[in-house]
Parts: structure tokens; C-alpha cells; sequence
């Protein structure tokens, strides 16, 4: 059963096909156990270039591992996963970037020099990777934390530089897995404001992994539910709100509230 | 102290800043190490007073004034204390570097690692006692000996704590640097290696302690000079007072190395001590 997420759903991106750096994902028949266990049970999902979509379900259900096969960290058992032409996870890693759960930031480097990590990996020049992330700190709300240490920083801002390193990497998919997981609710209502109009500057695939539904339909114009282990697609709702002038209206949205049910409603 | 306004008026009164700094900082350092000072004030007066009231002789147990005494021979224990300081400085320095490279290379291979390890742990439980006399006899009575012997006792504690740090950092940073285009060579450079640092400098400091002891034990295999050296000449003759103010000189070089290599350890990774600033070792 393939599902396909085009229509409506792709009315904020550029005609999918005809993008250069092709960023279509496809995912057939992906099946994976840990030992014995099953925990993908035949996934199959076609995600048009440059578009964003949420994975949710409940914890455990396998999602992030998902998340870490189509970043070609990670091989599933059977079925195969295209991104753009790669299908060999080496060339999948080069096409995508992730952003985990924890921010993994390098306690011994300032904010700026974490940001700098995929640049100085490719052989730039520490001076010269500085200059291209210095712009960044201002664009995304970190301006005159480009000194800090992580120890500095709160758990908010620390997430924003990991969202910064992630998007250094220059990377054609841009996968995100539970990214404000490990944040209380008020800093993770915020950041997901600022993640809502971060992402929307920057022209990627990008696949965000949460076990929020509200999270997972306030970020993507395409959700996909998933069951519990071992996870199977149990719906792909395509959200397609008015835009809102704050986190709050929209979550309080009729039609939000009725999509939210719906995610919740098969879940259960 | 010093800088009390009673003894110094004038300094009192015009640099008042600088002054009280200075008083915080002694304060500092007081409370630092003045337990332990006034603890060694404490067994020192004791055994003065025991030597005193009980009247031992000065070859069974010298007084601490004896040793004070003693140790101003300084034309027999000046050279001898620069010899053994030279053994010990460049017998530490071989034994940060091979031991520094002998994790790198079981870390990078699981073969290695799998074949060399046990028998490196194996190697702890050979005496270097025993070593001393045949390295003596292979390479003469020069310098060689010693440096081997002290890289020999200190190498181990800088390899073990090295390696654990090369394999402590959790699989998930890896996964990251390797989404960042990280090759092999670059996780090692920006995560593994930094992130080793503090473990690695636990083994110094432990290894670092150790030095002294190996260079005495090399110069009782076969020397004509050093601290050892003087301790081995001293003990027939009863000068039992040398041996002890040795061991003063011994105990000395210790704290210097150990203090300067807590010193660079805090320049090298500030951001160890920023992250956990509980632990106070040092």
C-alpha cells in the first residue's frame, strides 16, 4: 500500500521532479527486526521533494529508527529506501543531515565552533567556517551567543545550535528526531514557534520525528501515523490550516482539533 | 597574614584592592591546603617529641631536625637530586608519549587491542625489581636503564585511562559527526580525542606519582649517582638521616610534578572543570 502525499498537502513547495538536488524519499516494503522482535512491519511511503512531514506514534514504535535508515546510518532487514537517486546508505548520508533527540553539542567548543562541525569535516578552514556561520547566529536568534560554552546555554538554545549545525551540513533532506523531546512544555511550545518559522526559510525535505501530535501537525503539512511496535502506517493525514499568527490560535483551530482526533483516534 | 593592615599600614590604607585580593587569595589557599599542612605540623611535632622523650637513636628513627640538617648537604644531594630528576623528567615524558600511542593504536584496532592488551595487563605483574638488574647488565650504568624502568612503571596507568576515555563517548555523538560528512580521521580529531582528555589526564596524574619511585629503583640496579644512589651509600653507613631526607627530596619532586601537571590540565580542557566543577582533585 503505498501512500502518496502529493495534492494539497504540496502546495507550499516548488513543483517536485524538477528540483536539481532531487530529494524525493521513498521507502518500499521496509521490514526490520531487533534480534526476533519485528519492529518495522512493511513500510511503504513516498515523500515528494521539499516537503515536510511528521512521523508520529507511540514511543517505542520504531520511528526513530526509521528516521536513522533513511539517513543511511542504519540498514533495515528487507525493502529498500531511495533518497533522490541514492540508494546505498553511503550516498543516502551524504544527501541527508540529522538533527537528534539529545543536542550532542561538543562540551569543548563555543556554539559558533559547534555550528562549524560539518564544514571543518569537509576540509574549510576554521576561520573560514566561522565566517559562514557567524550570519546564521543572527538569522536564527542566537546573536551574541557565539562564544558561549553548551554548559552556558539553556536546553532551548542549545537545540537551536544543534538546528544550526544540522543545517551547515548543507544537506538535501533534513531529518529531525524528536527534536525538543528532552525539553519542558513551555521552552518546547516556544521552540516550536521558532522551529515553525526557521524551517520555512530553508527550502529542504525535511522529516521530523515526534511522539506529539500536536508537535507533528503544527510543524509538517504531512502527518503519518504509525502503530505501536511493530509499527505499521496507520494513517497520512495531509494538514492544510490557514497560516496563524501564534502557536496558540493554531492549536485551538477547529479544524486542528478535529485533525488532532483523527491522529489520535487511529492510534488508538 | 602578609598583607594584614596591622603589619602594613601604609599598603593598607592606598591599595586597598589589591591588598584585600591578595588576603582572599591566601584565604583561598589556606583553606585549600591547610588541613593537610596542619596535619604533616602535627605528625612532624609528634615524632619530634617521640624521638625526644624516648630517646631513639638517630639510626633506628632520626628526629625531623636531623633530617632538616641533613638535607643542607646539599654538594652530595644537589647533583644526585638533578640526576634523578633528569631520569624521572625524560622516563615520563617516553612513557606520555608511548603510552599516549599505544591507546591510539588499540583503540583504532580491535585486532590489536584483542591481541596486545592482556598482554600489557599480563606485563603489571612482572617486577620491574626483577627487570632492573638484566636492563642494567644489557645497556650498562648509564641513563637507558632508568628511563625504561620509570616509562615502564608509568606508561600502563596513561594507556588504561586513555583508552577508557578513546571508548567512552556514546555511540550517538558518533552517529552525528557521521551525518556531518565525518570521516574516521575527523571523530577522532574533534570528538574522540577531546573527549578523552580528562580520563587521560587522570592516568598522568596517577602515572606522573609513580615516576620517582621508578627512578630509584632503576639507580638500585646499577648507578653511580642520584638519589638512590645516595640512599644505597648512606644505609651501611647508619646515615639513616640522608636516606630519610631522600625521601623529602622524593616526595618533593612528586608534588611539583603532579601540581604542574594539574596546572596544564586546567589550561588544556577549561571545559572540564566548567561542566563538573564539583570535583575538586587537584
Amino acid at each position: 500500500m503505498t501512500q502518496e502525499t502529493s495534492g494539497p498537502a504540496g502546495s507550499r513547495q516548488t513543483s517536485p521532479g524538477t528540483d536539481a538536488t532531487n530529494s524525493a524519499i521513498e521507502l518500499s516494503e521496509i521490514r526490520h527486526y531487533f534480534g526476533d522482535l519485528l519492529v518495522l512491519d512493511g513500510i511503504d511511503l513516498s515523500v515528494p521533494a521539499r516537503s515536510r512531514v511528521s512521523f508520529v506514534g507511540p514511543s517505542g514504535c520504531g520511528k526513530s529508527t526509521l528516521l536513522l535508515m533513511i539517513a543511511g546510518l542504519l540498514n533495515p532487514r528487507s525493502g529498500t529506501i531511495t533518497v533522490g537517486e541514492a540508494v546505498e546508505p553511503s550516498s543516502r548520508l551524504r544527501r541527508c543531515a540529522l538533527m537528534p533527540q539529545q543536542d550532542l553539542l561538543l562540551p569543548w567548543r563555543t556554539a559558533l565552533d559547534n555550528a562549524c562541525l560539518a564544514l571543518e569535516n569537509r576540509g574549510v578552514s576554521r576561520s573560514a567556517a566561522r565566517k559562514q556561520a557567524q550570519p546564521l547566529f543572527e538569522r536564527f536568534g542566537l546573536a551574541s551567543f557565539e562564544q558561549s560554552y553548551p554548559s552556558q546555554l539553556s536546553g532551548g538554545m542549545r537545540q537551536r545550535v544543534s538546528f544550526l549545525r544540522t543545517l551547515m551540513a548543507d544537506k538535501a533532506v533534513f531529518l529531525l528526531d524528536e527534536p525538543f523531546g528532552a525539553l519542558d512544555a513551555i521552552s518546547r511550545a516556544a521552540m516550536q514557534e521558532w522551529l515553525l518559522s526557521a524551517m520555512s526559510e530553508v527550502p529542504k525535505t525535511i522529516m521530523l520525528v515526534t511522539h506529539d501530535v500536536e508537535e507533528a501537525l503544527l510543524l509538517a503539512n504531512t502527518v503519518v501515523v504509525f502503530s505501536s511496535r511493530p509499527a505499521r502506517i496507520l494513517d497520512v493525514i495531509d494538514v492544510k490550516l490557514p497560516a496563524r499568527e501564534n502557536r496558540l490560535e493554531a492549536v485551538s483551530d477547529p479544524e486542528f482539533v478535529a485533525l488532532k482526533h483523527r491522529a489520535l483516534g487511529a492510534i488508538r | 597574614m602578609i598583607g594584614s593592615p596591622a603589619t602594613r599600614p601604609d599598603v593598607a590604607h592606598s591599595a586597598a584592592p589589591p591588598a584585600t585580593r591578595r588576603r582572599s587569595r591566601l584565604w583561598g589557599f589556606g583553606r585549600k591546603y591547610g588541613s593537610a599542612v596542619a596535619l604533616l605540623l602535627i605528625i612532624v611535632v609528634l615524632w619530634q617529641a617521640a624521638v625526644r622523650l624516648f630517646s631513639i637513636p638517630d639510626y633506628l628513627l632520626p628526629a625531623p631536625t636531623e633530617i632538616v640538617s641533613s638535607l643542607g648537604d646539599w654538594s652530595i644531594l644537589g647533583s644526585a637530586t638533578w640526576v634523578t630528576l633528569q631520569e624521572v623528567v625524560y622516563g615520563f615524558a617516553i612513557a606520555l608519549v608511548a603510552g599516549v600511542a599505544i591507546a591510539v593504536v588499540l583503540h583504532a584496532s580491535a585486532l590489536l587491542r584483542r591481541a596486545i592488551y592482556p598482554l600489557l595487563i599480563g606485563s603489571q605483574s612482572v617486577p620491574i625489581i626483577v627487570i632492573g638488574p638484566i636492563l642494567v647488565v644489557v645497556l650498562g650504568y648509564n641513563i637507558l636503564p632508568k628511563l625504561i624502568i620509570v616509562a615502564l612503571i608509568c606508561f600502563f596507568p596513561i594507556v588504561v585511562n586513555t583508552l577508557d576515555g578513546l571508548g567512552s563517548v556514546s555511540e550517538d555523538y558518533i552517529l552525528m559527526m557521521r551525518t556531518l560528512d565525518a570521516s574516521r580521521l575527523a571523530i577522532f580529531r574533534r570528538v574522540e580525542f577531546p573527549a578523552c582528555l580528562p580520563m587521560m589526564f587522570t592516568g598522568i596524574r596517577i602515572a606522573v606519582t609513580y615516576a620517582a619511585i621508578g627512578a630509584v629503583v632503576g639507580e638500585w640496579a646499577g648507578s653511580t649517582n642520584g638519589l638512590g644512589y645516595v640512599m644505597l651509600e648512606a644505609e651501611p653507613n647508619l646515615q639513616i638521616a640522608r636516606i630519610f631526607a631522600v625521601i623529602v627530596i622524593l616526595t618533593g619532586i612528586s608534588v611539583v610534578l603532579f601540581t604542574l601537571v594539574s596546572i596544564v590540565q586546567r589550561l588544556v580542557i577549561p571545559w572540564s572543570y566548567t561542566a563538573n566543577s564539583r570535583k575538586d582533585t587537584t
